[in-house]
Formats: structure tokens, C-alpha cells, sequence
């Protein structure tokens, strides 16, 4: 009898440690699962054209992930089907957006929308890093399926938290060299990060991002400056310079000027994470972007519990 | 001799011998007891001829993987690879011998494949995928395929690099996109050679996983343009004028054109940029005394040279429409290749 109601309590004992088990199991991975999110350049989208984000899992545990974009109005609107993907290791998956699928009328006389994308990334395995993961951007013609620009993007592993302050001068990615001919304008937009709480107790203290955008010929002579802009987090801002506006008379037979883009914001915050620049040179008649030159995405660690 | 004729016999030739069966038994079991000891070499084989070296194994160096170089209908994928090995065969870690080049799809399943010889230290080649030739649908009402690329470069390895030690330069790659019909390229990226870096060592894989890695430096690119097209290549001395102690720091600037063997087909004058200032330099496809690929593209490697500076500094290297002046390539100056998984 003894032994019957020892093994009783055993079996009591040990199917209470297993539910107990069962629930915590799922806790304990959640906090354990890095959770990230990548923030592209931003880029323009045309009609007749698709957003194309794409994400490639080189090899290990899948990863889930969600694409949305936001336009300077801060709408999000989902890419895909705006669900969630998984993506197995050694695969990848793309991610479209149609213009047409935004409703928001766009820029006067081309419909042209300022975007910015970003995807979601949860890994499957807790403690993984994000390193090895590489994404993409394109912006394609919808009728024939060619690809009018790509970014391309390998995520490197920004820490967060520490202090610091990040001033947006100079620099390779930030001082773009590039030409433009009458009928192009060239766009340089800047974009200042959202608040991610790092989960370290930091806190930004000056979180906004100052400054202007300044556009230079060979001699360093200045052809054209922005006014000054106060970029909130969360915000981008697009800073528009159109050759026919440029006094200066270009080369010969084309009336090209080769410029050098020089966006100067200053950013001071406790975290390391800096404003996000991107360099276009867009078509005035149809507002599609010809060339598309842009800064690393961004990557923030968010932590948290998975929801998928 | 007769151990000749057994062996090359085949088996139903054989029945009904005992002394044959007892030679075959033996044979078999001499061939069982050589298997179990002596252990297959897998994608390891010995090119002693090749190398001279001792302990020279030819295998998969390393393997480079591009994401997502989107092809439609009446465009063709090219992949150009470079050999910046060290001139100097008695100074080189490794010996690329060949190159594989797959076209993959979203679930890693092959969609084409070609593979060639690599071409010695200083020369190019590039590799084509020509989308009418793949019999894919692709997405509906385009045919566009989305895919990965990737390229395998095997060889000769004539000792266990280390980490540090074993920064090779050792190649430049790059991707493009161009129309069949024109031939100019559309979309296109990656530059600057590339440095692998990698610890190799028996034992010390685990210690740290990441080691084997590619890394890319330099602003050297390989890019095609058409008659009508001009390559526009900048440079700006980034320091600042207005800064610093009034020193003035000067920087030479130079480029050159290369051709597939390595031959230069065209120079700029060497040039002192002033603190602040940025210089480019034009050279139109018409001036290159060659008649190119079909429909005049010529595929070209561009090299910055007389550089005295040991910064970074801002450059660009475009592909300019000769009547509209437009733009229609801006290489991106990183990344370049974005994914590398690395085999030993």
C-alpha cells in the first residue's frame, strides 16, 4: 500500500512537473528568440512599377519574416500578402508591392510615392544572430519584369545601446558622386530611426535629426542648398534638386552637370544607430527612379516575444 | 598477368571456374579489406602535377553566393570573375583552377549551370545566362525569374591558412544584367577585390565559425557598356580645406581600362586632385580600338591607380548615355557580393 501511494505521488508529482514544464517551454524560448528589424534606404515608387523586398536565409534554422513599407505619411502597408514568411535556411523569398496597390494619389503630375521599407525578422532558434542574412530591394517595371534599380544589402549586427553621437557628414556612402541631365531631379532622402526600446534602460536624449543637403560641382563650388529640416524619429524627408532649376551650364551637347551630394545632419543620441540616407535621380515626367544610390540598411534588436 | 585478365573480365564471364572463383574470392576480399582501410577521398584529389607542392589538395576554395539578380525575357545574366592572385606563383597561398557558375531558384533547385577553367593571374572571364535559353515559365505574364547565383571557385590549396596570416587577395566578381537586343547592362553591383579571410587550421572550426569569410576592398570594377556609351569614372580627395592645421593634402588620381586578358585598351592622364575637389574621367566605347561582343558591347575591368592616399575617399564609377548625358548605371560601391559560404 505504501508503495502503491509513493507511486501515486510520484506519478502526481512528476505529471505536474512535466505541465509545468509544457508551459514554461514556450516563455522561456520566446525570450530567448532574437527578434530584429531591417530598415532600407528609401526609394520612390512610380505607376507601372512594383517594390520588390527579398530576403535570403543562406543556410541553418528558417527565420520569420514580414515586409512593410511606409510612405512619408507614415501609412504601413503590408508587402505580399502581408503576412508572415517563413524562410528555410539555403532559401529565399520575395516580398511585392504593386503602386497600384497603395491608394494614396502620390506626387502631382507622376503619382510618384516616397517609400520606406523595412522587414521583420524573428529567428526560429533563440540566442541566434541575424549575421549572414542578406536582403535586397528592387524597384521593377510591372509590364515587362525588368528591374529598374537594386539595393543590395548584407545584415551586419548594429549593438545597440552605449552613447554616442553620430554626425551625418562626408564619409564614403554619404558624399555620392553622380550626374544629371535637364528633365532629372535629384533626390536625396534622409531618414531618422524610430524609438526602439533596446531594453537596456537608455533613453535618447535628442532624438531628432537637424540639418540641410548641400550639392557641389568639381570645384567645390556650391550650386544649390536645402533649407534647414528638423527630421522627427519615424520620419523621412525627401530633399528635391532639379537640374533646369541649376544655373550653372552643364557640358556640352548635353548639358549634364556631375554634382556631388553632400547631406550634413547632425544627430546626437545616446544610442548608436544613425539617419538612413538614400541618393535618386528621378524622371520628371514619369517620377520613376533611374538610379538608386543608397546607404547599408539599418538593423535594430528588438528583443521581445514572438506573436507568430 | 593473368591477375590483369581477372580483373578487367566481367563477372558473368567468369562462372563456372573454381580456380577462377577462388582468385575471385580473394580478389574480393583483398578489394573489401583496401576499402575498409583505405578511406575515399571526397571532392580531395592530388594535382602534385599542377602544383609541386607537397600537401596540394584540389578542392572547393570558396563559394560565393549573390542574392537576387532578377532576369526577365530578352535579358542575360553575367557573372565576371577576375584573377588577382598574387603574380608571384612562389608567393600564392592558393591556385584558382576552375569555376562552376549556378543559377539557383527560391528552393536552391538548379536552374542552369556552366563551369569553365579560371583564367590566370591578371585576366578576366565572365559566364552568361541568357533567359530565352531557360525553358522556365517564370512569373506569370513576364517570365521573370528570381534567383540566386552561385559561383564555386576550386583549386589548389598548398597550406592551412590562419586567421590573420591568411588575408589572400585573391579575386574580383561582380553581376550584371543586360538587354540581348542593345547590350547594355541595366542593372549591375558589386566591386572591389576581394580578400578571403579564413582560419582553416584542423580543430579550430568550431572555435570560430565565422572565420571563413569573404571580405571586399578597393574601387576596381568590371562593367560592359555599347557603342554610344561612355564610362565615367570619379574620385573626390576627401579632406576638407577648411580643417586641420592648413596642411595641404594632395592626391593622385589615375584610371585605367583593362580587357579580358589583361591587356590595357585605354588611360587617363595622372592627375592632383586639391583638398575638397573631385575629378572624373570619360572614356567613350568608340575610342576603344575593338570591335566587342555582339552589338559592340565590351566588357571592361576599371582599375583606380597612382593612388597616394592611404584613406578611404569618396568615388563613382558610371555608365553614361552618350546623347542624353543620362546615367544608366551607377555601380554601387558596396556591398558587393553578399553571401559567402565557404568550403574547405
Amino acid at each position: 500500500m505504501k508503495h502503491f501511494i509513493v507511486r501515486i505521488v510520484l506519478i502526481v508529482k512528476l505529471t505536474a512537473l512535466a505541465l509545468a514544464f509544457c508551459f514554461l517551454q514556450p516563455s522561456i524560448q520566446a525570450q530567448g528568440t532574437p527578434d530584429y528589424i531591417v530598415i532600407f534606404p528609401s526609394v520612390g515608387l512610380a505607376p507601372g512599377q512594383k517594390l520588390r523586398l527579398t530576403l535570403f536565409n543562406p543556410a541553418g534554422d528558417p527565420v520569420r519574416a514580414q515586409a512593410q513599407i511606409h510612405h512619408s505619411g507614415g501609412i504601413i502597408v503590408g508587402m505580399g500578402d502581408g503576412s508572415v514568411r517563413l524562410v528555410r535556411g539555403g532559401t529565399f523569398h520575395s516580398f511585392d508591392l504593386n503602386r497600384s496597390d497603395i491608394l494614396a494619389s502620390g506626387e502631382e503630375g507622376t503619382g510618384r510615392l516616397q517609400l520606406r521599407a523595412s522587414c521583420h525578422i524573428r529567428m526560429a532558434q533563440p540566442w541566434r544572430r541575424i549575421d549572414g542574412l542578406a536582403v535586397s530591394m528592387e524597384t521593377i517595371e510591372i509590364v515587362d519584369g525588368t528591374s529598374n534599380t537594386i539595393l543590395v544589402g548584407e545584415v551586419i549586427h548594429h549593438p545597440v545601446g552605449g552613447g554616442g553621437n553620430d554626425v551625418l557628414v562626408g564619409g564614403d556612402a554619404r558624399d555620392v558622386l553622380m550626374g544629371i541631365v535637364p528633365g532629372q531631379t535629384l533626390r536625396a532622402t534622409i531618414f531618422n530611426p524610430p524609438l526602439f526600446d533596446a531594453g537596456d534602460g537608455s533613453r535618447p536624449q535628442d532624438p531628432t535629426a537637424n540639418g540641410h543637403v548641400k550639392i557641389f560641382d568639381q570645384s567645390g563650388i556650391l550650386l544649390a542648398q536645402s533649407d534647414n529640416a528638423v527630421i522627427q524619429p519615424g520620419d523621412f524627408r525627401s530633399f528635391d534638386f532639379d537640374r533646369d532649376a541649376f544655373s550653372s551650364p552643364g557640358e556640352t551637347g548635353t548639358l549634364r552637370q556631375q554634382v556631388r551630394v553632400n547631406p550634413f545632419f547632425e544627430f546626437r543620441s545616446q544610442r548608436l544607430s544613425r539617419v538612413l540616407a538614400s541618393f535618386e535621380i528621378v524622371d520628371n515626367r514619369t517620377g520613376k527612379t533611374e538610379v538608386l544610390s543608397g546607404d547599408q540598411c539599418l538593423v535594430f534588436f528588438l528583443g521581445g516575444i514572438p506573436d507568430n | 598477368m593473368k591477375v590483369n585478365v581477372i580483373r578487367y573480365c566481367p563477372p558473368a564471364l567468369l562462372i563456372g571456374s573454381a580456380g577462377r572463383h577462388n582468385a575471385i574470392r580473394l580478389l574480393m576480399a583483398c578489394a573489401l579489406l583496401s576499402i575498409s582501410i583505405v578511406p575515399s577521398q571526397v571532392r580531395a584529389y592530388p594535382v602534385a602535377a599542377v602544383t609541386g607542392a607537397p600537401q596540394a589538395t584540389h578542392i572547393d576554395l570558396y563559394k560565393n553566393i549573390w542574392i537576387n539578380p532578377g532576369l526577365a525575357r530578352g535579358q542575360t545574366l553575367r557573372y565576371t570573375w577576375a584573377n588577382q592572385d598574387n603574380p608571384d606563383p612562389a608567393e600564392r597561398e592558393i591556385e584558382p583552377l576552375r569555376i562552376r557558375v549556378r543559377l539557383l531558384s527560391p528552393d536552391r533547385s538548379v536552374i542552369a549551370q556552366t563551369e569553365a577553367p579560371a583564367v590566370g593571374v591578371g585576366e578576366f572571364q565572365y559566364f552568361d545566362f541568357n533567359r530565352d535559353e531557360i525553358s522556365l515559365p517564370g512569373e506569370v505574364l513576364t517570365g521573370r525569374l528570381q534567383t540566386l547565383l552561385e559561383a564555386t571557385v576550386s583549386g589548389v590549396k598548398y597550406r592551412h591558412l590562419i586567421l590573420k596570416n591568411g588575408i589572400v587577395e585573391t579575386f574580383d566578381d561582380t553581376i550584371e544584367v543586360f538587354d540581348n537586343f542593345v547590350g547594355g547592362t541595366t542593372v549591375g553591383y558589386g566591386r572591389g577585390v576581394n580578400q578571403i579571410v579564413l582560419d582553416d587550421s584542423p580543430g579550430t572550426e568550431h572555435v570560430n565559425p565565422d572565420a571563413f569569410q569573404i571580405i571586399s576592398a578597393g574601387k576596381d570594377a568590371m562593367v560592359g557598356l555599347v557603342t554610344g556609351q561612355s564610362l565615367r569614372v570619379s574620385a573626390r580627395n576627401p579632406f576638407d580645406p577648411s580643417v586641420g592645421d592648413g596642411r595641404k593634402f594632395k592626391m593622385l588620381f589615375a584610371v585605367s581600362v583593362l580587357l579580358a586578358d589583361g591587356r590595357v585598351i585605354a588611360e587617363s592622364d595622372e592627375i592632383t586632385l586639391d583638398p575638397g575637389e573631385f575629378h572624373f574621367f570619360e572614356f567613350k566605347r568608340s575610342d576603344f580600338p575593338v570591335s566587342g561582343e555582339t552589338g559592340g558591347r565590351v566588357q571592361a575591368r576599371v582599375i583606380y591607380a597612382k593612388l597616394r592616399l592611404q584613406t578611404e575617399f569618396p568615388s563613382s564609377i558610371e555608365i553614361v548615355d552618350g546623347s542624353t548625358g543620362k546615367t544608366t548605371l551607377l555601380l554601387p560601391q558596396k556591398p558587393k557580393e553578399i553571401v559567402v559560404v565557404g568550403s574547405h
